[in-house]
This record gives structure tokens, sequence and C-alpha cells, in this order.
């Protein structure tokens, strides 16, 4: 897979998701509150430096215009709301209003 | 599990490691040194590293809590003894990750490294102290011949020389070969196929080139030089075991001979730029590279009827079936878990167990394939690497196999307990009350109030009523959050975030 990943899946003639960027990060916060006092609890850092890395491989600029669907972490509905201003997909401050109702 | 005759099949592996046969010279085999395998020998293997002695293999303990025990024969290492870690590569070097090895250092070897994050100083200080000294004691060995025979064909393999540091013994040994042949090669990744440049740095700062010329000449002329580790003669060596011994470098000349040669500074002979982590393209290789060709979702709820194995067996087939592939076509397997990876996901995951067993015979090399089963421990990692070395060990000895299943609700064994999770994430430090701080938070900062989670509820909701796997395939409407939470039996669904006893409320 990992010399043509386009090609290999084609060439099964199954529908495929290339992955276009992929990207870890590690931060303080969290639970570790006590190794960055200047966690706000309002984002988690490594969530941000994670898809600022994701985006930049992948070529993305405008998260929210450029990606169409998002499945986001949401162990509790206040996490989701903060995901989505970290991985751009929401101003901050504007998470509750993500994504945009008709 | 591991069985009994797998262990003694791997051990039998180990045995048979290709090691360098003896030069044309006639020099005898060397006789085979300590083989280290803990964490607590590595301060042994550190000693017989520098004592010349061949270590077989080694345990590496990179970032202090990671080890990994590898092997790989004609590979060398670099010892860090000041911080009890070995770092060396053996080719397939991440950055941040325990690749290493040591093995092949004999009296003379040349001391390569290829990781850009390995500490060049170390590498400088093996090759210039300690080979060069055995190397310039040895009788029958005045121009490196042990150092030919070890190289032996590897050196076609390796880089170019990139940085060299020279100790007088070496000069003596290097000048009549024409080069660096007689000396001991650092090699950088980014060096190869690039012409060495010698550092300035890195020449010997008092003697001059006319006074290495002088001392070459004593040393073709004079037998007795090989008396003393720095070629000054007996006068001036130092007593046996003192600190100057150790490291003849740090003999300060007089004059005599017109070779005063001091000891370099710790930075390495060449400052190089950290290699960029998350930049740009190509931090991680998987970008473009691999595809989803297919997924496996088990029914989400409480299952009580299925183990973890059972629920990791069953994603995994859908997976395969998903994408269209047979057991036999999986090469490889990332299993991860919030636990530290237990040996039951691989045994779960349909074609992994019995690749994991052929792979530990069949590899060869830390580079060789195999399962590499990665968790968030360093444990698993530990036993991961130690699999695809071929040699299976648990920390310290303990345990070889640690599969935990998830016990059922009402067992007396907690799900979080001793198994990656700290026990320090229960009661009020738990998920529920950790993440409750931030919509209060959340909420008070920018002033919204909880109607703004409702509305993600809906969302999710109606996501769930077309997901046939959903634990809850109900839609809702923002009315009914409402009126729900107005209800005095919602605290019977929450689940994560028990309601405060009267005993908490005390304390």
């Amino acid at each position: 897979m990992r010399a043509d990943a386009r090609g290999s899946a084609a060439r099964r003639g199954r529908p495929h998701v290339l992955i276009r960027g992929i990207a870890f990060s590690v931060a303080a916060g969290y639970w570790n509150t006590q190794f960055d006092p200047s966690w706000s609890f309002t984002s988690f850092r490594a969530t941000r430096e994670a898809a600022r890395a994701a985006y930049r491989m992948a070529g993305i600029s405008d998260p929210a215009r450029e990606v169409d669907v998002a499945e986001v972490h949401d162990c509790f509905t206040i996490t989701e709301i903060i995901n989505y201003e970290d991985l751009g997909l929401a101003a901050p401050e504007r998470g509750t209003s993500w994504p945009p109702r008709a | 599990m591991v069985t009994a005759g797998e262990r003694v099949a791997r051990r039998s592996a180990v045995e048979r490691i290709p090691r360098p046969e003896p030069g044309g010279d006639g020099a005898p085999r060397r006789r085979r040194g300590r083989t280290s395998c803990s964490t607590r020998s590595l301060r042994k293997t550190s000693e017989a590293i520098e004592d010349g002695r061949h270590v077989d293999r080694a345990i590496v303990a990179v970032e202090a809590k990671r080890a990994a025990i590898l092997r790989a024969p004609g590979r060398v290492g670099v010892v860090d003894r000041r911080h009890a870690a070995v770092r060396a590569t053996t080719g397939q070097h991440r950055e941040g990750v325990a690749v290493a090895v040591v093995c092949g250092a004999v009296p003379g070897y040349r001391a390569i490294c290829t990781s850009v994050r390995s500490r060049p100083w170390y590498a400088w200080r093996f090759s210039a102290s300690r080979s060069a000294r055995k190397t310039a004691q040895s009788p029958r060995s005045p121009a490196g011949c042990r150092s030919d025979r070890s190289r032996g064909s590897r050196r076609s393999r390796t880089w170019p020389v990139d940085a060299v540091s020279r100790s007088p013994a070496q000069s003596r040994r290097a000048e009549p070969s024409g080069g660096r042949q007689g000396l001991d090669a650092i090699v950088h990744p980014r060096a190869a196929g690039r012409p060495s440049t010698p550092s300035r740095r890195n020449q010997p700062r008092s003697p001059g080139r006319a006074d290495l010329g002088v001392r070459e000449r004593k040393v073709e002329g004079h037998a007795g030089i090989a008396s003393s580790p720095t070629g000054r003669g007996a006068d001036h060596a130092a007593p046996r075991g003192s600190a100057k011994a150790r490291h003849p470098a740090m003999l300060d000349g007089d004059g005599s001979d017109g070779a005063v040669w001091r000891r370099p500074r710790r930075r390495g002979p060449e400052r190089r730029r950290p290699t960029p982590r998350g930049r740009g393209e190509g931090a991680m290789g998987l970008a473009n590279q691999v595809a989803i060709i297919g997924t496996g979702t088990i029914r989400f709820g409480e299952n009580f009827h299925q183990s973890y194995t059972d629920m990791v067996y069953e994603a995994a087939s859908l997976a395969m079936a998903d994408a269209g592939v047979e057991t036999q076509e999986i090469q490889a397997g990332w299993l991860r878990d919030l636990r530290a990876a237990s040996p039951a996901d691989t045994r779960a995951t349909p074609g992994l167990s019995s690749a994991t067993r052929s792979a530990s015979r069949r590899s060869r090399s830390p580079a060789g394939g195999g399962v590499l089963r990665v968790g968030d421990g360093g444990r698993a990692e530990r036993r991961a690497r130690g699999r695809i070395g071929g040699i299976r060990r648990g920390p310290r000895g303990g345990r070889r196999e640690d599969a935990r299943e998830v016990p059922s609700r009402g067992s007396p064994r907690r799900p979080g307990h001793g198994a990656g999770a700290p026990c320090a994430l229960q009661g009020p430090h738990g998920p529920g009350h950790v993440l409750r701080s931030l919509a209060t938070r959340y909420f008070k900062e920018y002033g919204i109030d909880e109607s703004a989670l409702g509305a993600v509820a809906v969302k999710n909701h109606w996501h769930g009523s077309l997901n046939p796997n959903a634990h809850f395939q109900r839609a809702i409407t923002l009315s009914s959050t409402r009126a729900r939470r107005r209800s005095p039996s919602r605290s019977a669904s929450t689940i994560a975030a028990p309601r405060p006893t009267a005993r908490r409320r005390a304390c």
C-alpha cells in the first residue's frame, strides 16, 4: 500500500479513501494541567498543532470550506464544540454555531 | 501465548547470528563477549564496549523509559554513559523512538553513527581514546589489522567519512596508509555521497603536520611505540587506571616530541541542524501513500455477550471483508488501544497472530518485516521490538503475557486499574468531572448557556439514527432534550459522571 496506494486500491476495484495528511501531537493539558499552567480550559493545544500539521500536508488552507466530512471526538458534548474550534472548522467562540444550519 | 518450543526456536535463532569471519591474517576468532539483555546490565554493556569486548546484543534505553532489544550483526553503536542510554542506529531510525543496537565493538573497531540524533562527541570519544589505545597496545596490529579484519566487507556499505577526529595514534596509523584507512569514521546520513570534509575543529590543536610527520617516522622505526598509548614513550605514560590513562588525549605534552594534543571540547566535531519534525511534506511518510480500503465497526453498546477479544476479532473480520483481503495478505498491524496494546489484540486480529510468530522467527534484523504492535505504553513497544528482534523478553524478566480482558460490569476488577489508565483518574479526577469543568469554563468565558449542548446532541442523535451500528438510534429534538433535563430521572442515564455521594460532598 505504501508504494502506490491509489493504484493498488484502484486495481482492487474498490472505493477507497486516500490519506493526504496525517499528524499526531502530544501536549500537556487535559488531565495533566499541572504541566501547562497556561491552559485555558477552552482548547486543546495538541489538537490545534496536529490539525495544523495535517492541513499543511494535505494542502488545506481553509478547512471550513475544503473539508466535506469531519468526524470529531465527542466523548462529551463540550469536547465536540471545542474540537470544532481547534480543528479550524469554526472560529473561536463560534463552535456552538457550527455546522451552519439551514 | 509463546510456547516453550517457540522460545527454544528463538533462542536457537539468536545463536545463529552470523558473525564476521576472521580475516586472512590468521587472527583467531574473537572471544565472544558479554551479552546484555536487561536494563541493569546496561552499565556493564557500556563498560564492555569501552573495554573493547565484543557485545552481541544490548539493551537500548532511549528517553529513559523506552527500551528495545535489537540485534544486528555488523552494526556498531555509540554508548552514552552519561545518560545511561545507547544511541545508535540500524538504518531504520526515527526520531524519538528507540532504535538502537550495539554490536561489534572490538578494539580498533570503527564507531559508525548513522543517526542524526546521536551525539558525535561520543563517537569521537570512543574512537579517539579507547579504540586508538587498544590498537596501539595490540602487539600484532600496529596498523590496525584487527580493525581491517573487523570491517571486512561491511566497509563497502558504509557512507563516506564525513567528520573525522584524529588522535596521535590514529594519525600514525592513518598517514602511512594514505587517508582515512586507519581512522574511525563518524558517518551521518547527510554525508552519504558527499566528499568528506574534515573539520578544522577536529584537527589536533598544537601539533602541526610536520610534527605528525616526525612522529610517523618514529612509528615506523621504533617498535616500542606501542608501549605508550599516546606514542610518547614510557616516560610519559600515565599511571595505569588513572583518568589520563583512560583518556590519553588529556595528557599534556611537554614539547619533547613536539606533540601536544589536548582533549577537544565536548562539542561534536560538526554541528548539524536538527531534523525538522512535523513540518512540511514528509514529516510523516503516510501522506498520499496510504489509502483506506476497508473498515469494520461492531455494534456499539453494552456488549456483555462479547469479550474484548471477541469485539476486536469481529471488527477486524468486518474490515477485511470490506476490503476484500484475506488474512494471508495482511503484512503488518498497528494495534492501538486505550490500554497498552495487549497480546489479546494480536491474537484477536485474524492473520496477525500467526504472522507475529512467524516474523519473530524469520526476522534477522530490526529492519525485517513482521508485525509491529504499537501501543501507548513503553511496555508494548518493548515487547513489539522484542518480537521483531526475535527476542521475547518481558520487562525485567517479568511476565511474558499480560493479556487482560475487559472485566464485565460488576466484576471486582476495576477496568481502569493496572491496564494503562492511572488510578488518579477516579472519582473527582475522572473524565466526567474534568470535562465538566471545561463546559463550565467555556460557558463562562463566552457567555453561553447549556442550550448550546442540546444542539450538538440533537445532531449526533440524528446521525445515530442513520447508523445501524450506533448505540442510540432514535432521533431527538431540542425540545425533548430540554424536557429531559427537567426530568428527575436524568441521573439514571448518566454513565461517565456519577453523582457525588453524600460522603463525597462532605469531603
